[in-house]
């Protein structure tokens, strides 16, 4: 074998990831955050009606607020409302996860620990007071979702404050997918929970809905649980390969499908799905209609994600080679 | 071991330390004569004095301490042939049995234990006075059979011979344990006189074991096995649950100021009710005894009863019965030591005194809470009515906030129901419409005028909603509860009942020397000792930590305490020195640091660190 050839295949490609996966909107807001320009913020949010959406922004503020100073400056220019408090809300939980760092619970010092548990306590607090602002907004109810698992206030409590979401919209796209990681086992929940969740989930939704996309998220979970071997076992299973297609038609591949802002996460969690179950086609079908746009997650399960996208971009589209 | 080789074993050995200070002494001052001969005089004279000071101060000043050391027996009363007959005809069939004179004097003492002591004379070579001690709760519990072998035991020490020495190794033990406190962990004398120090403990410990089971063979010959075997283990139990009842039971209402009228009357009861802990844990003690140690001064419990098993069996007939019938009045004598061995505190019949002892509680965790709301809202709480004003005024939020410091705004509301159950059931016993149902087997609970076991969740539920406030107060007021009589009793927290910890002599204090004590719930600033008393500041300091009342020396002039409760902030300000700065309630700062004079006493820095954790989190 030619030793520049092989070069050449393992070639890394990188790719920039876009946190407003190329929604204008988002990278306008992403930008006005950056500057700390709450007005500009306040005037994109304000027409932003369909909840999935209000999520994805207020979340992509929270995200680039920095050290959030100018979210004060917000709340204290517009008393009584909700949304800046939401923003505030959930750009405390990243601030606080950012203390805590992402490993698991034994890497993180107890002073790490003390200021990821102080920040998630004024995260609920901003949230709890937009939910009495706003009774009819299920967004902070999704940042609750969150810390139900974030604060480990237990599983009744979480879905107390999933329930609370989807009474105001009942197919809320993230109050679901911050439900399924409740119910993963990692978070206290088990393997059985959380297909059972996503399954129903995705079966009760209309078709066309975006929560077929937990059925992926699920799969991905259980393989991340399982000791090396098996977890490669487990995704190649005819079965999960069936359960995953019958999810994505009536999901991202069905015709109603709408991409909404953030819509990115499905197709990225289906294309790495389909990869670990060696269903090139589908896969390579998501990364087509991905085209550059990949998301941090799922793929940072496996590598850098940008790399680890490109390289099961190159081993789908690779037709003519054997697997 | 023969009573000549013993005492020749243990004044060989304190000759020995002895000679060891005058060899450490010769060797220190020849090396100083060699400085002083290759270096300048002066220094030679500075390293002599160090040497002298190292060595025969040292153990000159422990000796002395020994020397003055009164091995004064347990505080109690005497127990005479006519008010103890048939313990005295017990005590003195058992010494002819045994083969010794019988003692001279009988104690009763408030402890689970039996003693033995002789004063004797000429370094122990001329026996002396004999006396016995007899712990109140053994008469109290054992059986008459058991008795016999603990009361047969410490007479066979007698036989045995084993007091006559006592009284110098005694003596020896006391100067070896001072002369090392006083050494420094720096004085390199320390080193040589600890290790000796620690071969004199083997072989003297080696020496008590055997001894210890010389007197168990002796006394199994008068007792019995059984009955030998039975006692063995049961004077261990009776000591953990005699430990547990005097902590639980008579330290909390001592701590408030009351005593029961018949305080070792208590015991028996709390014995019966608890009998199911008691066996459990007498099955542990035989079952789980740890390994022998040779630090131990007695056998471990299995390997005697062991031994007593094996030894020829009495041919005593075994009395059962309760030993109790040995002194004509028991409960009497029990109260009569009680006057003199407890301290003085109102005595009340054993009702009210857990009646007391729980409305004390009750009051304490209240005045905590109430002096949290009051540092909270800036203002004084002066009672329960005015909590609930401030629940009206919409200030929830500040009262529950620093109740709860790690829950959310709306988690901390909800669960302010429950200090706010708390303060009510105060208000209701203040109001005398709820009173204690007492009893040996479950713990206290409040009942109200009908029998019924008080329930204020309530009215406390709804007194936690400004919207519901009046709504609470009204149910309160139909219930006969007045929350203007639950009142802020303890506005500051002070010394009483603290504890001190640890020390740091000559630290600077907002720039000034004070020594600084830390107690079990603050800090407390002692002015500190002029620049050339050093030497004193230890030793007040070492004085301190033995025996001092912080009560007391709060009271003394330039003396200043900061409860940790009061303590919002501790900040270390470097991390090669010990410098803090504290941010208290009132927005006072206070700068405590090391000076160069400075020196840490029981672990100060650490106490200090992981109190300002405590306090602060």
């Amino acid at each position: 074998m030619w030793p520049f050839r092989r070069r050449a295949a393992d070639r890394i490609e990188h790719l920039d990831i876009d946190p407003a996966q190329g929604d204008p909107e988002a990278t306008r807001l992403i930008a006005a955050a950056k500057r700390g320009d709450w007005q500009a913020a306040a005037e994109t949010l304000r027409d932003v009606e369909h909840p999935d959406d209000r999520y994805f922004y207020c979340r992509v503020l929270g995200e680039h607020a920095g050290d959030g100073a100018w979210i004060d400056e917000w709340i204290a220019a517009a008393p009584g409302k909700a949304t800046p408090l939401t923003v505030k809300g959930l750009h405390a939980i990243d601030w606080a996860w950012q203390a805590r760092g992402n490993g698991r619970a034994s890497t993180v010092s107890e002073d790490a620990f003390k200021v990821f548990f102080r920040r998630l306590k004024l995260a609920e607090d901003c949230l709890d007071d937009a939910t009495e602002l706003d009774a009819d907004d299920p967004t902070p109810w999704v940042g609750l979702v969150t810390l139900g698992r974030a604060r480990q206030l237990g599983l009744d409590e979480t879905r107390r404050r999933f329930d609370e979401a989807v009474r105001r919209h009942p197919w809320h796209r993230d109050a679901h997918s911050h439900m399924l990681q409740q119910l993963c086992r990692k978070w206290s929940g088990s393997h059985e929970l959380m297909h059972d969740f996503a399954e129903s989930a995705a079966a009760a939704a209309p078709p066309g809905s975006p929560l077929g996309v937990l059925v992926a998220d699920a799969h991905i979970e259980h393989w991340l649980d399982l000791p090396e071997g098996e977890d490669g076992e487990y995704m190649h299973s005819p079965e999960v390969g069936e359960r995953l297609r019958l999810a994505a038609d009536r999901s991202v591949r069905h015709n109603r499908y709408e991409r909404r802002p953030g819509w990115a996460a499905g197709d990225n969690a289906f294309a790495m799905a389909f990869t670990l179950n060696g269903d090139r086609p589908a896969a390579a079908e998501r990364f087509d209609v991905l085209g550059d746009r990949v998301t941090r997650w799922p793929w940072s399960y496996l590598a850098a994600p940008d790399v680890a996208f490109t390289r099961a971009r190159s081993t789908a589209r690779a037709r003519d080679r054997t697997a | 071991m023969t009573v000549a080789v013993r005492a020749f074993l243990s004044l060989i050995m304190l000759a020995g330390f002895y000679v060891l200070a005058l060899v450490q002494l010769a060797a220190g001052l020849a090396l100083a004569i060699w400085v002083a001969s290759v270096t300048t005089g002066s220094i030679g004279v500075k390293l002599g004095v160090a040497v002298f000071v190292a060595t025969v101060w040292a153990v000159g000043y422990g000796t002395w301490k020994a020397l003055r050391a009164d091995g004064a027996g347990p505080q109690g009363i005497p127990l005479t042939p006519h008010n103890a007959p048939l313990l005295w005809q017990t005590v003195r069939e058992l010494a002819a049995a045994v083969g010794t004179r019988a003692p001279d004097e009988i104690h009763l003492v408030p402890e689970v234990n039996a003693a033995v002591t002789e004063r004797a004379h000429l370094m122990g070579l001329i026996g002396g006075r004999r006396h016995l001690y007899v712990g109140m709760p053994l008469l109290q519990t054992l059986t008459v059979a058991q008795l016999r072998f603990v009361l047969a035991h410490e007479l066979g020490h007698y036989s045995g011979s084993h007091t006559r020495f006592a009284g110098i190794s005694y003596r020896g033990r006391v100067a070896l344990a001072r002369t090392i406190g006083h050494l420094g962990t720096s004085n390199v004398a320390g080193w040589i006189f600890r290790a000796y120090a620690a071969l004199f403990l083997l072989v003297h410990n080696a020496v008590s074991r055997r001894q210890e089971l010389e007197a168990d063979l002796a006394a199994v010959r008068v007792a019995g096995r059984l009955p030998a075997a039975n006692a063995l283990r049961e004077v261990e139990v009776l000591d953990q649950v005699f430990g547990f009842y005097l902590g639980t039971v008579v330290r909390p209402g001592l701590d408030a100021g009351y005593l029961p009228d018949d305080v070792f009357g208590g015991f028996p009861p709390l014995l019966r009710s608890r009998a199911e802990e008691v066996s459990a844990l007498r099955a542990r003690l035989v079952t789980s005894a740890r390994p022998p140690d040779r630090w131990d001064t007695h056998p471990p419990l299995p390997a005697r009863v062991e031994a007593v098993m094996a030894a020829p069996e009495s041919s005593f007939a075994a009395a059962d019965g309760p030993a109790a019938v040995l002194v004509a009045d028991l409960a009497a004598a029990g109260r009569a030591l009680q006057a003199v061995a407890l301290p003085a505190a109102m005595v009340l019949p054993w009702d009210e005194f857990r009646a007391a002892v729980q409305t004390s509680d009750l009051q304490e965790q209240s005045d905590t809470m109430l002096r949290a709301f009051s540092r909270a809202v800036g203002r004084p709480v002066p009672d329960v009515g005015a909590v609930l004003d401030l629940v009206a005024a919409g200030r929830l939020d500040d009262l529950a906030g620093p109740l709860f410091p790690d829950a959310t705004r709306r988690e901390a509301r909800t669960r302010f129901a429950a200090p706010l159950e708390t303060l009510l059931r105060l208000a209701a016993v203040r109001s005398g419409v709820a009173r204690w149902q007492v009893s040996w087997t479950a713990s206290a609970f409040l009942v109200d005028l009908s029998g019924a076991r008080l329930d204020l969740s309530q009215p406390a539920g709804l007194a936690c909603d400004p919207a519901t406030v009046a709504l609470a107060r009204q149910q309160l007021h139909a219930r006969g509860v007045d929350v203007t009589t639950a009142r802020h009793v303890r506005q500051r927290v002070g010394t009483e009942h603290a504890g001190i910890l640890a020390g740091i002599t000559t630290a600077i204090v907002d720039g000034s020397r004070a020594d600084l004590l830390i107690l079990s719930h603050g800090l407390l600033l002692m002015p500190g000792m002029p620049r050339y008393k050093t030497g004193m500041a230890r030793y007040r300091m070492r004085r301190w930590l033995a025996d001092g009342d912080p009560r007391e020396l709060a009271t003394t002039p330039g003396a200043r305490f900061i409860p940790y409760e009061e303590i919002t902030a501790a900040v270390r300000t470097t991390k090669v020195r010990f410098r803090w700065q504290l941010t208290l309630h009132d927005g006072t700062l206070v700068e405590v640091r090391n000076g160069p004079q400075s020196e840490e006493h029981a672990d100060a820095e650490s106490v200090f660190t992981k109190a300002m954790h405590d306090a602060t989190t």
